[in-house]
């Protein structure tokens, strides 16, 4: 993973389209900001993980 | 019986599975539950059921990229559908914050993570464990309408 060490109000960009700013840094939380194109989904990964914790537990073996 | 006519096509797969694509829907006669079973996956079998079973006011906002995804036309007929997870024992419970669509018309389908937390992961199922058996059949051939965004 690549890592970066970026203050409130510096960002990244990501290929052409997706910028990552950081809006506020406040002890152990971080604020982000994130401009992306419409098509793309963004979600937090906890909730993308519960999903997909749920399909997985939700597979019924073969009668 | 033809199994390739009835296949549809995730082209994203599903959440946390991206390789489970093509699937088949399986009726399952005298259960509300139906079967998508994954062509890509072998034993990647997951019940699906009608969502407004679980909850009659069911409201998922789709967002744009549904119809871009699922190549969505005027009149396409949608189709919701909620992985549930069936356990004996177990109350069953519908997943109703991340809903199947499917576009029917072109076969294509994906997983929806809804951003309104009104809707569970696990919201409990009872509607399921007593049903009554005259309305399996019509709850089976009901089409949903999803709503997109404008």
């Amino acid at each position: 993973m690549l890592v970066l060490s970026r203050k409130p109000g510096q960002g990244v960009i990501i290929g052409n389209s997706i910028r990552i700013k950081i809006v506020e840094a406040n002890g152990r939380q971080v604020r982000l900001g994130i401009e992306a194109p419409p098509e793309l989904s963004i979600y937090r990964d906890e909730l993308h993980e519960a999903i997909a914790e749920a399909n997985r537990s939700a597979i019924v073996p073969e009668e | 019986m033809s199994d390739e006519a009835n296949e549809i096509l995730f082209p994203e797969g599903i959440v946390g599975v991206p390789r489970a694509r093509r699937f088949r829907l399986l009726e399952q006669p005298g259960s509300p539950l139906r079967i998508l079973d994954c062509l890509d996956i072998e034993g990647f079998r997951l019940p699906v059921v009608d969502p407004f079973r679980v909850e009659p006011d069911y409201e998922p906002v789709l967002g744009k990229r549904v119809r871009e995804i699922l190549e969505v036309e005027e009149g396409d007929p949608m189709l919701l559908l909620a992985i549930t997870v069936v356990r004996s024992g177990e109350a069953p419970t519908a997943n109703l914050r991340a809903p199947l669509v499917i576009n029917a018309a072109k076969a294509r389908g994906m997983q929806w993570i809804l951003d309104d937390t009104r809707w569970s992961l696990q919201t409990p199922a009872t509607a399921l464990q007593t049903d009554p058996a005259p309305a399996t059949a019509a709850a089976r051939d009901r089409r949903s309408h999803a709503r997109t965004e404008p």
